[in-house]
């Protein structure tokens, strides 16, 4: 494998030494380029007291462009899909290589504390959001339990 | 080049076939839209011209389990075919199909499907006796 950028390197040692809160990002052994990420849910959202799974891969263009990163735990939110797929515009149209993986998973944490469903991605979902905003919090509440809580 | 995770290389190839961007003679997706492990696909094949399989379209089940890309998917074909790199109940037999025994990291879904309607478009397949349009293994 080519060596890591420095860049890469730099990220990877701030996300250990100096973490963000609510935010893990561990570079697995085998490709540092890929990294297993819990986030937790922020606590005035439905998504409190979840600790949410992802994954997330720096491709061979990165900075020039985006990570690529998808939730591993099922969620129920408009602007993310069943296979985790998530709608961010910083992933996308809005990347720029100002930003950082540390950017990136606190633009992800605020996306679960202010859903979007004007811009979904899950479009079932965003329609319930829109039709049914107490209702869809509350199934929003219950897949957090379900899925994302840890049981003891 | 780095190596592209499993996940990332499925979605990327999740996204090629959902848009329609790849070949216009095969076809690919996910076989249940919740699998977030994205293990099970269907593709179709639509048989090559001037062959035996000319204007069917053939259904495929293709299983990329924790191995993919490391390893090949294992490809079965739901509709009926003769062809020699295909066993009685529809299973591709790796060591006889080339794209599967030789497996290179960067092949795809959509190499597999492109390679298998060569094969049966090649001049020592191409008019095989088939069985009874749209009978499944």
């Amino acid at each position: 494998m080519a060596a890591l950028p420095k860049r890469i390197i730099k990220e990877t040692e701030r996300l250990v030494s100096d973490p963000v809160p609510g935010i893990t990002a561990t570079p697995s052994e085998e490709n540092l380029r890929y990294f297993e990420v819990t986030i937790d849910g922020p606590s005035s959202s439905p998504y409190a007291n979840g600790v949410f799974q992802l994954e997330l891969y720096l491709p061979d263009d990165y900075p020039m462009c985006a990570p690529k990163v998808r939730f591993l735990t099922k969620i129920y939110h408009p602007n993310i899909d069943k296979l985790g797929r998530i709608c961010l515009d910083v992933l996308k149209d809005n990347w720029s290589p100002a930003l950082q993986i540390r950017t990136i998973l606190l633009s992800i944490q605020a996306l679960l504390g202010a859903p979007n469903p004007d811009d979904p991605l899950a479009n079932d979902v965003a329609e319930d959001w829109k039709k049914d905003e107490k209702k869809a919090i509350q199934i929003a509440q219950e897949w957090t339990q379900k899925y994302a809580v840890k049981k003891d | 080049m780095s190596k592209i995770p499993r996940n990332f290389k499925l979605l990327e190839e999740l996204e090629k076939g959902e848009k329609g961007l790849g070949a216009e003679s095969i076809s690919y997706g996910l076989d249940n839209q919740d699998d977030i492990t994205m293990t099970y696909w269907n593709g179709t094949i639509l048989g090559p011209p001037h062959s035996s399989l000319e204007n069917r379209i053939f259904s495929l089940k293709i299983v990329c389990d924790e191995t993919y890309p490391d390893k090949p998917p294992k490809v079965t074909f739901v509709t009926s075919i003769n062809l020699p790199c295909v066993d009685s109940k529809g299973n591709v037999i790796v060591p006889k199909f080339d794209t599967l025994k030789n497996w290179k990291r960067t092949y795809s879904i959509e190499t597999v499907l492109l390679e298998l309607r060569k094969t049966m478009a090649s001049p020592e397949n191409k008019k095989l006796t088939q069985p009874e349009e749209g009978t499944l293994f």
